[in-house]
């Protein structure tokens, strides 16, 4: 096993540990400085270390029980396997193409399970267009419109290929030859809702597929609005169409307003 | 000495003539066998008979009996051969003298107490019995019409075993019995008119006609154009919109049934049990719609006897499958080789049969998930569309010609409305179009209709001028159409002439006929990734 591999792993390992989630990964880095850090350091270290009041003791013990349990690790080297098998690439957070807009947002994924080609770094601007699955003929043109225009300017196209409106904001940045970017609310293998797959492999082929969640993660309703933060995260600006109130659409809305995007509706 | 009464089977659509033979057998414990790869109920023959014997005062032989049913090595089946058995057992007996009873045939069912019961199958059996030089044929009262459509044999409908005694004994006028039950039969109004060349009527059932559907002119032509030319239909439309209202009318507009046709049909019908007691030759075109789930060997045929199936119930009529998006995938492409073929040909362990399976198709669906594509209701997603769309695979969409979204309607406005159409009307154009078609294919047996046209005969029968070629260009290249449905194109603007008389395709033809592709036009228009 290559160094890269292990560093991966370790990642990996990070993320499968119960008890913590994506806020705690990333202090845990930080705090550290490398991931191999965070599973040399001693045990007396971590706990001698005053960090209770970033991460919290009932945390820190967790992790340190189950940083060396077999079982974890196991389990990570299954997810890499299953990964390579399924063409996805896993980009991680000191890669050079992970998200520069990730950056000072704590809650983000320490790492990525990416299918396509992720260049979003080499985009100034990107456009989130997000809205109801069940639109509007209005609506359908109007996401249409705001996606042909941003592909025009070179503007990198964010959605989460979900029916209706994403899945128009797709196709037209598919079709205008842009460049869009689905983020997935289940394994970056599995193509959800299934009518979409030629649209996902078209955006596989063009753009790319991202996912926080490991390859083979069943679409499940609470990992949706989970997504929506890293497509708010992910976009400059955010064009809302057609949403309901109380829809998934909201919480997308709600995480862009934290994290200072402008959001259009 | 055994003795030898004729009898008829089925095999498929066709009959074929059975010798029952009876002998007994002194001094052997008294049972009953019955010989000659029966069925279950033929089996079951020998305990009716036995019943039948004891109730009409006979005696049941003391000793050995075997019935055969010759020849030995064919597999027989119904419950129509009780009637030839027993007439057999009670001659050997020596209880009955029949006089020339050579001459008959025996097909019928007993009851307990000696009464005939109707059976399936009969038309067959009797055309067979004529084929073989039968005299006459002894048949179950119930089913006499269906025999007396055929002619050259003599048919003696009886009700009761003691009838078709004392018949054979010469001792009773089967004309007179026959006599006084007509009148009785007129008197309750079920008789039926067996002369096919009367033809009055029309044959089609009184109360289904195109002039109760309003509002759906432009439908109503694409429907006769598909009916005069033998092409199959597919409608688009929300729910409630009359889709199968129209689709139930289709029948009364196509050609009068011809006498070999109407025999055809009745066989079918007959041997499959469909036929009413006192039915004769079926006039109407048959109109049939399986439900979606029905299964592939109900929709084809089979069963362990290889039984006809809807798309041969169909011949000469109409199947029509509603929501054909909902049939399963499997069922559907079943379809592909009889609709190319107008055949099938059905293999189980119990027998190959083959049955004639000429129908048109016209099929329903909604044109999209919800129902309401392209209504404001509709919500459903361009992918959803395509998606519900593709369920039908391709094979079968290539088949069918006419492509024609149904207009929504609106009940309030639908009073005002006239009907533009009755079925006489539309009949009279279809029979017309249809004579110029078969004069024009009268060399070729393979094909009888505009939708069966080759290629070769589309170059030869479909020239364009240079205008109609210029519009069909624009279109083709605007929807993109393949060469294929540019050849369906051209076989629709063939009937289309036909229908007024034209002798060259017009331009009003093409035009017509670009708007029978409703699907591939509203399918084009969907914003995916294809």
């Amino acid at each position: 096993m290559t160094d890269e591999e292990n560093k991966i792993i370790k990642y990996i390992m990070l993320t499968q540990i119960k008890g913590l989630g994506p806020i705690t990964q990333n202090a845990l880095l930080d705090l550290f400085g490398s991931v191999e850090e965070c599973f040399e350091a001693g045990c007396e270290d971590i706990m001698r270390a005053d960090i209770s009041n970033i991460i919290g003791r009932k945390r820190t013990i967790s992790f340190v029980e189950q940083r060396d349990e077999v079982s974890i690790r196991n389990r990570s080297e299954q997810v890499l396997k299953d990964a390579e098998s399924s063409g996805i690439r896993i980009v991680v957070r000191e890669d050079a193409d992970f998200p520069k807009r990730f950056k000072n947002l704590t809650d983000m994924p320490i790492l990525l399970y990416v299918k396509g080609n992720l260049k979003i770094n080499g985009y100034r601007e990107s456009a989130g267009i997000v809205g109801s699955r069940r639109c509007s003929q209005e609506g359908k043109i109007r996401a249409i419109d705001i996606a042909l225009e941003a592909v025009k300017n070179d503007i990198a196209i964010i959605s989460g290929m979900a029916k209706g409106i994403d899945s128009y904001a797709h196709t037209a940045a598919i079709k205008s030859e842009g460049y869009t970017i689905a983020v997935l609310g289940n394994g970056a293998d599995i193509c959800y809702p299934k009518e979409h797959d030629k649209l996902y492999s078209a955006i596989a082929e063009q753009g790319c597929i991202v996912s926080e969640y490991p390859p083979g993660t069943q679409p499940r309703q609470y990992y949706f609005p989970k997504r929506n933060r890293i497509i708010a995260a992910l976009s400059d600006s955010l064009y809302v169409i057609d949403a309901g109130r109380n829809s998934g659409t909201e919480s997308t809305v709600e995480y862009a307003r934290r994290y200072g995007k402008l959001v259009l509706m | 000495m055994a003795i030898t009464v004729k009898s008829m089977a089925t095999s498929g659509v066709d009959g074929f003539m059975v010798e029952i033979e009876a002998s007994t057998i002194r001094g052997q414990q008294q049972m009953m066998s019955i010989i000659g790869l029966p069925d279950q109920a033929i089996k079951e023959a020998g305990e009716r008979i036995q019943a039948a014997i004891e109730s009409c005062g006979y005696d049941f032989p003391k000793d050995k009996c075997i019935i055969s049913l010759a020849p030995g090595d064919r597999k027989k089946r119904g419950s129509h051969f009780d009637l030839g058995m027993i007439i057999a057992l009670l001659f050997q007996t020596d209880q009955i003298s029949p006089k020339k009873l050579s001459d008959y045939a025996f097909i019928g069912e007993l009851a307990l107490d000696g009464r005939i019961r109707p059976c399936n199958g009969v038309l067959s059996m009797v055309t067979e019995a004529r084929k073989c030089g039968v005299k006459a044929v002894v048949v179950p009262f119930e089913n006499r019409q269906e025999a007396l459509s055929v002619s050259g044999i003599k048919v003696c409908p009886v009700k009761s075993l003691p009838d078709t005694v004392r018949f054979l004994e010469g001792r009773i006028d089967i004309s007179k019995l026959y006599d006084e039950d007509k009148t009785n039969i007129t008197s309750e109004g079920i008789a039926v008119n067996v002369d096919t060349s009367s033809g009055k009527e029309g044959g089609y059932e009184g109360d289904l006609d195109f002039s109760d559907v309003k509002g759906q002119d432009e439908l109503i032509e694409a429907i006769m154009l598909g009916a005069a030319g033998g092409h199959n239909i597919l409608m688009l439309g929300e729910p409630g919109c009359g889709k199968t209202m129209i689709a139930q009318r289709i029948p009364t507009i196509l050609p009068r049934m011809s006498e070999k046709e109407s025999l055809e049909v009745t066989k079918i019908h007959s041997i499959s049990g469909l036929l009413e007691a006192g039915t004769g030759l079926l006039k109407t075109r048959p109109f049939r719609a399986p439900h979606h789930n029905v299964s592939l060997n109900a929709l084809i045929g089979g069963g362990s006897y290889a039984q006809p199936g809807e798309v041969s119930l169909a011949h000469n009529g109409v199947l029509f499958l509603d929501e054909l998006a909902e049939f399963s995938r499997s069922t559907l492409d079943s379809l592909r080789q009889p609709m190319e073929d107008k055949r099938v040909t059905i293999s189980r362990v119990n027998g190959t049969n083959s049955y004639p399976a000429n129908f048109m198709f016209v099929a329903a669906m909604n044109p999209c998930p919800c129902g309401y594509y392209p209504s404001k209701k509709c919500r459903c997603t361009d992918y959803e569309i395509i998606h519900y769309r593709g369920k039908i695979s391709g094979p079968i969409l290539e088949r069918i010609d006419i492509q024609k979204s149904v207009e929504h309607v609106d009940y309030f406005e639908l009073n005002d409305k006239e009907s533009s159409y009755t079925s006489s009307q539309l009949r009279e154009r279809v029979e017309k179009a249809r004579k110029i078609q078969q004069e024009r294919f009268k060399d070729d047996k393979q094909v009888n209709c505009n939708a069966q046209m080759t290629t070769t005969m589309i170059q030869k029968y479909c020239k364009l001028d240079e205008a109609c070629t210029q519009m069909l260009k624009r279109a083709s290249e605007k929807y993109g159409y393949s060469a294929r449905v540019i050849h369906k194109l051209l076989r629709l603007a063939r009937t289309s002439a036909d229908l007024d008389g034209a002798e060259n395709i017009r331009q009003e033809d093409i035009v017509r006929v670009l708007g029978c592709r409703d699907l591939d036009v509203s399918s084009s228009q969907m914003y995916t990734i294809a």
